[in-house]
C-alpha cells in the first residue's frame, strides 16, 4: 500500500489503512518514546496517545513535508506533554551554568550498537534526557525547547551541556567511547 | 545554527544516527487501544443497543412472566390464619382487590407512602386497617367494586357487616398508631401489605379515571439491513402470449445466480399519528423516509454496449442502449458498487396492543405504504445479466410497501420508549413492468422510537 493510499484510507477512517500506518511507523516511534519515557510501559502509553492524535489530526497534514517527520513531531510533543502531566520533567529540572563545563570532542565508534546508546541516554536524569533528546536527536533549537518545556532558553542550554557531559561520562564508563585522561580523572572523582 | 557550532556537530550527528537506528515493537495492546479509541462510536452504538435491548427484554420478562411481583401495592390479599379466631379472618379466605391503586404511575406520592408503611416492618391487622375507613365509605366502595373484588368461591362472600369496625374507626390511622400496635400473632390474623390506596376516595377516583387521550404521535428510527430479490424474465409466459415474438436467447435460469450482491446497512426514519379506536387498537398514518442500499460486486471491463431493454407485447424494443463500464468479466480486481434507493412513503395501518400493562406493553402493527422513489441513478442489470448500467427510465417511481413490526413500549414519565423488529417488503418491482427483470426490496431492522399522547 502506498503512502498516499494509506493517507487517503486514514482520512476515511478505514481501519486497514490505520493499521498499515501503525505497523509502518510504530517501531520507530516507540523507540522515540522510549528515549523520553521512564520505562517501556510509559513509552507504550505515549505511543498510544500519540498515534490517536496522529489519526485524529490526519486532515491537518499537508503533503509538503515528510509524513514521518510530521508523525514524529506529534509523538515528541505527546511525550513532552506526558512528562509534564506526570510532573516527572519539572521535578528533575535544575539549572547549571553552561559556561563552567568543559566540552570534549568525542566520536562514537560505529561498532557501538544503537541500543547501547539509547540505554545510556535513558540513564540520564529526566530533565537532561529530555533536553538532550530534543536538541541532539530531534533537532529542536534551544528556543523551541524552552517554549516546549516552559523553561528559560539559557536553562535549556545549560541542561543540554550538562546532559552531554554526563552522557560522555557514561559512554566512557561503559567503554563505548575511548576515555581521555582528564575525563577518566573526573569519573573517578565522581564515582 | 550558531549554537550548534559551539558543540561538536559530529557527536550530535552520530548520536542521532545511532538513536534513529533503534527500533522497538509495541505490544498488541497498544494497537487495540488505539483502534478502540478511534472507533468508539461504533462500539458505543453496539454497547448502547445491547444494553437498551437487554434492559427492555429483562423488564418485559419480569412484567409479563411475573406480573404479581411488581404489583404488590396494587393487590390486597388476605389469607386465613388457621390459628386466629377472628371473625373476619375466618370468613375471609381470599380477598383480592386488583383495582386498588390501579394507576400506579399516576400516584407516585402514594407509592412513597406505601413504601413507608411497608418498610416499617409492622404487620397490619385488617381490623385496624379497615378501622381507618368510615363504615359508610367502606360500603360504598365495596358496592362500587363488585366485579373488581375476586372472592374465592369456597368461602362466604365478605359482607360489610362482617367487617368489625372498632370504636376508633372514626379517627384516621396514623403512623404513630401503627407503631403502637403489638406485632403479636394473635393480633395478626391477616398478614397483608396495606397501601394508602385503601383510602376510598382515591380508589374510586382511580377506578373511574378513563384515558381520553385518543391521539398520540410517534417518532422512530430503524437501522436496517437491505437486501433484494431478483426475478428473471418468464420466457414461457411471453412466448405464449406473443406468438410472433422473435426468438431470442433468454436466460430462464435464476438471475440471482448471475450476480453477486451483498446486503448493506441502511436506515428508516419517520413519524406517525395514531388514533385509538378501541382500548387496544389504533389506526396510524405518517411519513417515512428510507435509505436502502446493497453492494454490487462487479469487475471493471472495457466499455461495451450493454442493453437494458424494455419489453413490450410487440417483442423486444431496444430503446435503451447504454455504455457500461462495469461488466461481469473475469477481471481479477472486483469492484464494489452501491445501489442506493431513497424513498418517501406514507404508511397507513393498524396497531394493536396485545399484552402488557400501563407501564410495559407489547404491540404489533402492520402498514401499507405508498412510496415514491426519489432517485433513479441506481445500477440496473442488463438483459443478458452480463453488465450493470444506469438507466433512469427503467425505474418505477411509485410503489407499494408492506410493513410490519412488533415492539415493546415502556413508559418513562409521559413518554413511551419503543423498540422491536420491523420488516418492510416492496410489493412491486423497482423496475417498470416493461423491464424484463423484477427487483423486490426487503429490509429488516430494529426500530427504536418514542411516542406521547396528544392531550
Amino acid at each position: 500500500m502506498t503512502e498516499e493510499a494509506i493517507l487517503q484510507g486514514c482520512l476515511k477512517n478505514h481501519a486497514a489503512a490505520q493499521k498499515e500506518l501503525y505497523n509502518r511507523y510504530s517501531p520507530k516511534m516507540l523507540a522515540v518514546c522510549y528515549r523520553f519515557a521512564h520505562n517501556r510501559e510509559d513509552a507504550e502509553d505515549m505511543l498510544q496517545e500519540g498515534f490517536i492524535k496522529v489519526f485524529l489530526q490526519m486532515h491537518t497534514f499537508q503533503s509538503k513535508g515528510a509524513f514521518e517527520g510530521w508523525i514524529r513531531r506529534i509523538i515528541v510533543h505527546t511525550c513532552i506533554n506526558h512528562l509534564k502531566k506526570n510532573k516527572r520533567f519539572n521535578e528533575s529540572v535544575d539549572i547549571i551554568q553552561a559556561s563552567s563545563v568543559h566540552i570534549r570532542e568525542e566520536n562514537i565508534p560505529s561498532i557501538v550498537q544503537a541500543k547501547q546508546i539509547v540505554d545510556c541516554i535513558r540513564i540520564l536524569p529526566v530533565g537532561y534526557r529530555t533536553v538532550l533528546n530534543l536538541y541532539a536527536i530531534e533537532g529542536y533549537s534551544h528556543k523551541e525547547i524552552s517554549e516546549m518545556l516552559d523553561i528559560e532558553e539559557s536553562t535549556s542550554r545549560s541542561q543540554y551541556t550538562r546532559a552531554r557531559q554526563m552522557l560522555e561520562e557514561i559512554l566512557i564508563k561503559r567503554n563505548l567511547i575511548p576515555a581521555a585522561r582528564e575525563k577518566t580523572d573526573r569519573l573517578t572523582a565522581i564515582h | 545554527m550558531k549554537e550548534r557550532i559551539l558543540y561538536n556537530e559530529e557527536f550530535e550527528k552520530q548520536l542521532k544516527e545511532k538513536a534513529d537506528q533503534f527500533k522497538m515493537y509495541p505490544s498488541d495492546k497498544v494497537w487495540n487501544e488505539v483502534y478502540s479509541s478511534l472507533h468508539t462510536r461504533r462500539r458505543r452504538f453496539v454497547a448502547g443497543m445491547t444494553f437498551l435491548i437487554g434492559g427492555i427484554l429483562i423488564l418485559a420478562g419480569s412484567q409479563l412472566i411475573f406480573p404479581s411481583k411488581n404489583s404488590i401495592s396494587k393487590t390486597i390479599t388476605a389469607k386465613n390464619n388457621t390459628t386466629a379466631k377472628s371473625t373476619t379472618s375466618s370468613s375471609l379466605n381470599s380477598l383480592t382487590a386488583n383495582s386498588f391503586a390501579s394507576n400506579a404511575t399516576d400516584n407516585s406520592d402514594d407509592q412513597h407512602n406505601t413504601n413507608g408503611i411497608l418498610n416499617s416492618g409492622l404487620p397490619f391487622d385488617l381490623h385496624s386497617g379497615l378501622s381507618s375507613m368510615q363504615e359508610s365509605r367502606t360500603e360504598e366502595m365495596l358496592e362500587s367494586l363488585p366485579e373488581k373484588i375476586q372472592i374465592n368461591n369456597s368461602v362466604k362472600p365478605i359482607q360489610p357487616a362482617d367487617l368489625k369496625v372498632s370504636e376508633k374507626a372514626a379517627t384516621p390511622l396514623t403512623i404513630s398508631d401503627l407503631n403502637q400496635i403489638e406485632p403479636s400473632a394473635t393480633a395478626n390474623p391477616i398478614s397483608m401489605p396495606v397501601t394508602t390506596d385503601l383510602v376510598p376516595e382515591k380508589s374510586v377516583t382511580q377506578l373511574t379515571h378513563i384515558h381520553n387521550d385518543r391521539f398520540r404521535w410517534e417518532l422512530y428510527i430503524a437501522p436496517t439491513m437491505n437486501t433484494h430479490y431478483l426475478y428473471g424474465l418468464n420466457y414461457q409466459t411471453i412466448a405464449q402470449s406473443v406468438q410472433s415474438a422473435p426468438i431470442m436467447v433468454v436466460h430462464v435460469a435464476n438471475v440471482n445466480g448471475f450476480v453477486d450482491n451483498t446486503p448493506m446497512m441502511g436506515y428508516d426514519i419517520g413519524g406517525n399519528i395514531l388514533y385509538r379506536i378501541s382500548k387496544n387498537i389504533s389506526l396510524k398514518a405518517g411519513l417515512d423516509f428510507s435509505f436502502n442500499r446493497y453492494y454490487i460486486k462487479a469487475y471493471n471491463s472495457n466499455p461495451t454496449q450493454a442493453s437494458a431493454t424494455l419489453s413490450s407485447y410487440l417483442g423486444y424494443v431496444a430503446d435503451s442502449l447504454v455504455n457500461s463500464n462495469s461488466g461481469i468479466t473475469t477481471d481479477k480486481n472486483p469492484q464494489h458498487y452501491q445501489n442506493r434507493y431513497y424513498q418517501l412513503s406514507l404508511p397507513v395501518g393498524v396497531e394493536m396492543n396485545v399484552a402488557g400493562n400501563g407501564k410495559l406493553q407489547l404491540h404489533v402493527g402492520a402498514t401499507l405504504q405508498p412510496s415514491y422513489l426519489l432517485n433513479t441513478d441506481a445500477y440496473v442489470l442488463s438483459n443478458d445479466y452480463s453488465s450493470y448500467t444506469k438507466d433512469p427510465q427503467a425505474f418505477r417511481r411509485w410503489n407499494l410497501i408492506a410493513g410490519t413490526e412488533v415492539y415493546l413500549s415502556y413508559a418513562v414519565g409521559k413518554i413511551r420508549w419503543e423498540i422491536g423488529p420491523q420488516v418492510r417488503y416492496q410489493i412491486f418491482s423497482t423496475y417498470k413492468n416493461s423491464y424484463p427483470l423484477q427487483e423486490n426490496m426487503l429490509n429488516y431492522g430494529i426500530r427504536i422510537g418514542i411516542s406521547k399522547s396528544i392531550r
